[in-house]
């Protein structure tokens, strides 16, 4: 995800955007570099999994006690990779068997 | 009143201290600041920016969406001499530069989220963290030395025929604007306005100057939307709106919509027709349910920016609401005429204000003088020279002719079209004629050079073919005099005219691309309002490109929207049009037209207001309280052996509160409601499970009339709902819901809904915890009657309360903690 162009959009829907594209969990105090990361993961779980979820807030990015990102939708569970360099956010997803 | 600063007038705002001023709610609270408060918070402000190192004559910028604090900053910047330079927020970020550049302001005010850019290169500051930074500084008046001469603000024209200019304003131009808008119209301290007018611009803000002198308020909007200026109108019962005749247009074709669809536009021609002959009061009731949509209070419109139309003004007459036009431009802060509130004329832009004076030169052109007509434009002289006549008077640029007292504007000295023989045409008096034929989607008259003389060349945006134009210019032009004759027409190559801020035609950039055939401009602005083809706007918008193109079989993956984008479109679809579409429809393979298709389908998202108001009423609580106390409260007795503890809890707590239990048992509701004190029972309403009360009809009758319930969502989209519980606290009222969501059909407490979280941050108000233990069981799930009588104990906890900046999912975890440890 290109951040510039995440957050102009983000300027553009404000939090009707965040709303639709976010859990409630998933925003709290987060940096708009943090959430254009979460997003990345959203779209790549999209891309490893066989159905489309009815809609992005149903892909749930949390951390575990290790503070290791993963993803869940449905009863699906993702392992997932965020980095962030320069100017772009980039997610990683690999499907777990549920 | 005749004040000689702002110190004067911010004095003078005493007598309201109890009166409510300013009004605005940013995302679920509506948050109201008294006329003290606003006082004391004007000061405060004046401190901070002394401390942020701004004194007398120093220059600060705001770029910024209507709020209360650009009103503080505003009043607390003028209270210590500094100058205020406005910048509309829908500029670009490359023309709020060049104002920058040219006004070098010391310290710059934005909204959040518009143009982040500046903080690299300049000293700025959010202007939502205005009062958390003012906070801490005393509220009591500042020192200060005001003198009638100290500059209060420039503000930029929005004249794109070249550099916009700053108009530079004293502190004596703006009050002396004040005190003859008050002498001409009584403005009554209960009325309330909405603002949906930037207060970069001189009318709204000369216009707020002078309705706060009056004691009145006014109340501001988190965007200007259709939705939420219909969803204001009806929460705040607005009074007045100021406005510019393309809203009052909107409203009313939206009016006129409603009415075809419920089958009664024949009515309404006809009522409309019929009215002329009542008075106004009589209108209101006959046309009561229009008014009740509008909020039952709307009657006064005051419009300028352009000149209305006669047929829009007279539609709401007719409806029995006024409609006040005026006149002004930047440069006389604002206002030089207006129509009087007992003196309205539709085809006049009103009569002269007491303190100003106005001529009509040999050229037509109407010229101004007086206290509020400005000294000069921001470091260019050779402007402020031309601004003026030899004797002193202001040019306004404007041609008309004053009858009797009444001023009439024909158009812009520099539109007039000049034929071979001399005479003038002016394009506004062939518009007039013309906008009355719906052929012409949109129709804007300029003048094309041919060797020395100028045509009159109609420019024309319609989806009608060649043949039917040619014939309804015809017909336009039997009905004007011989010499203003449509003598040529050509097509608009886009579905809209470039606009200037106020949303005019800009009449210049259409004359250059007439005569130089210059490329079509590109706009700078944005705005949310311009109707025409919302679906096209809310694209352009999301793709961040005003003048993109596409066709309607474009499919919105091709045209730039990728997955965020998408979703943003159905936010702004939802947010402006109120029309909510399911994410899953819209894929990348949806093409422009299926998305208008889903849109003219989809039904308009429920409004959060339709839950009913009876339960609410003065009597039906009487009555409804009585019913509980006696009968349903004998029912729980035969059930329940009822103890309570912690009642002390409640000792010196500040109402309203929002109470939670945990939900073991179909009987707790009742429960919990009579374990709380008589003074907090009789002001509480409780959240019952919304799909529940949709199926059982007698079970929701008795939980309105009894316990003044509502229906709360346990599925998407919870919003509604959470607003409705903001809304009855803000009625005074106290709310008891269980946070579980559902039954605990294990008696273990459950997780909590994370809107819990939200409601306890964002209410600011106390949330009290309450546990039930005895209870499961009592009336097992799915059984109609209680099974056995229980002795229950009901364990009030401590208020807790939560600071703005807790997270929502923290706040929500805190309440589970401390419910599972009562």
């Amino acid at each position: 995800m290109y951040i510039p162009e995440f957050k102009q959009q983000l300027e553009i829907g404000g939090n009707l955007l965040i709303n639709k594209a976010f859990d409630q969990s998933e925003i709290k105090n987060q940096t708009i570099e943090h959430l254009a990361g979460i997003w990345a993961a959203k779209e790549a779980v999209i891309k490893a999994s066989e159905v489309a979820p009815k809609k992005m807030a149903d892909i749930l990015i949390s951390y575990d006690t290790l503070n290791k990102p993963y993803a869940k939708l449905g009863s699906h569970k993702y392992a997932i990779s965020i980095s962030h360099h320069g100017d772009y956010a980039i997610a990683v997803v690999y499907r777990l068997e549920s | 009143m005749n004040y000689q600063n702002f110190d004067d007038y911010i004095d003078s705002l005493k007598v309201y201290d109890e009166r409510l001023a300013l009004t605005i709610r940013p995302f679920l609270k509506i948050e109201r600041l008294s006329y003290k408060q606003l006082r004391q918070q004007i000061y405060q402000t004046a401190h901070f920016l002394s401390a942020r190192g701004i004194g007398s004559g120093d220059r600060i910028l705001i770029v910024a969406n209507n709020s209360p604090e650009w009103v503080k900053l505003f009043l607390g910047s003028q209270l210590i001499g500094a100058v205020v330079i406005t910048v509309d927020a829908r500029n670009s970020l490359a023309t709020t530069r060049q104002f920058i550049k040219q006004t070098t302001p010391k310290l710059i005010f934005r909204s959040n989220l518009l143009h982040p850019e500046l903080n690299k290169d300049y000293s700025t500051f959010l202007i939502n963290e205005l009062d958390q930074a003012i906070n801490d500084f005393p509220i009591t008046k500042p020192d200060s030395k005001l003198k009638k001469e100290n500059t209060s603000l420039i503000v930029f024209t929005s004249g794109t025929t070249a550099d916009p200019k700053g108009v530079v304003l004293s502190q004596k131009n703006v009050l002396a604007n004040v005190y003859g808008i008050q002498q001409a119209i009584d403005i009554n301290p209960d009325w309330r306005f909405l603002s949906v007018l930037p207060l970069s611009h001189m009318y709204e803000l000369g216009a707020s100057l002078a309705i706060l002198s009056r004691g009145a308020s006014i109340f501001y909007m988190p965007s200007v939307t259709p939705k939420f200026i219909a969803q204001s109108l009806q929460e705040y019962h607005i009074t007045s709106i100021l406005a510019i005749p393309q809203l009052l247009i909107i409203l009313m074709e939206r009016i006129k919509q409603t009415a075809k669809t419920e089958g009664k536009a024949q009515f309404l021609t006809i009522a409309l027709t019929l009215v002329v002959i009542l008075p106004m009061k009589m209108r209101r009731l006959l046309f009561h349910s229009i008014h009740s949509r509008l909020g039952g209070k709307l009657d006064l419109l005051v419009t300028g920016g352009a000149p209305i139309p006669i047929e829009v003004a007279s539609f709401w007459e007719r409806l029995g609401v006024r409609a006040l036009q005026g006149y002004g431009l930047t440069e006389t802060s604002p206002i030089l005429t207006v129509n009087r509130l007992n003196e309205r004329r539709f085809d006049s832009a009103g009569q002269v204000l007491s303190n100003v004076q106005l001529r009509i030169a040999n050229n037509n052109e109407i010229q101004a003088k007086g206290p509020s007509v400005f000294k000069e434009y921001w470091q260019n002289p050779a402007a402020s020279v031309a601004a003026f006549t030899e004797d002193g008077w202001f040019k306004t640029g404007d041609v008309g002719h004053i009858q009797n007292g009444w001023l009439q504007i024909q158009g812009r000295l520099k539109f007039a079209i000049v034929l071979s023989n001399g005479l003038k045409v002016f394009p506004e008096d062939i518009e007039l004629v013309a906008d009355k034929y719906p052929v012409f989607q949109e129709i804007c008259i300029v003048g094309v050079k041919q060797h020395d003389n100028e045509e009159v060349l109609a420019v024309i945006i319609s989806k009608k073919p060649d043949s039917i134009i040619n014939q309804t210019i015809a017909e336009v032009n039997a009905k004007l005099e011989s010499f203003q004759h449509i003598t040529a027409w050509r097509r608009w190559p886009d579905s809209d005219f470039p606009r200037t801020r106020l949303l005019k035609i800009d009449r210049q950039q259409v004359w250059n691309w007439a005569n130089n055939n210059s490329s079509i401009p590109t706009a700078d602005v944005s705005d949310k309002l311009i109707s025409n083809d919302n679906i096209a706007n809310i694209i352009r918008l999301s793709l961040n490109q005003p003048n993109a193109k596409f066709k309607e079989a474009d499919r919105l993956a091709d045209i730039g929207l990728d997955s965020l984008r998408r979703l943003n479109v159905i936010a702004l679809i939802e947010e402006q049009l109120g029309i909510s579409i399911a994410e899953e429809q819209v894929t990348q393979i949806t093409t422009v037209a299926e998305l208008r298709n889903l849109v003219s389908q989809s039904d308009q998202v429920e409004s959060v207001y339709t839950q009913p108001t009876w339960p609410f009423q003065k009597w039906i609580r009487f009555f409804g309280n009585g019913l509980r106390e006696t009968v349903i409260h004998g029912i729980v007795r035969i059930w329940v052996k009822l103890d309570v503890e912690g009642q002390d809890n409640l000792g010196n707590i500040s109402l309203p509160a929002l109470f939670i239990f945990n939900h073991t048992d179909d009987f707790d509701g009742p429960v919990v409601y009579q374990a709380l004190p008589h003074y907090i029972r009789k002001r509480l309403s409780v959240a019952a499970a919304d799909d529940v009360l949709r199926e059982h009809k007698v079970l929701a009758f008795i939980v309105r009339l009894g316990f003044a319930g509502f229906n709360f969502a346990r599925t998407e989209p919870y919003m509604p709902s959470l607003e409705y519980v903001c809304k009855l606290v803000d009625m005074g009222r106290c709310v008891v819901l269980a946070p579980e969501g559902r039954l605990s059909t294990t008696y273990q407490l459950q997780p909590f809904k994370s809107g819990i979280g939200l409601l306890a941050v964002n209410l600011g108000i106390p949330v009290v915890p309450m546990k039930t233990f005895g209870l499961s069981g009592t009336v097992p799930l799915h059984a109609k009657w209680p099974k056995h009588r229980s002795h229950v104990t009901v364990r009030i906890g401590q208020p807790v309360y939560f600071n703005r900046q807790t997270s929502y999912e923290s706040a929500t975890l805190r309440l589970h903690n401390i419910m599972e440890m009562l």
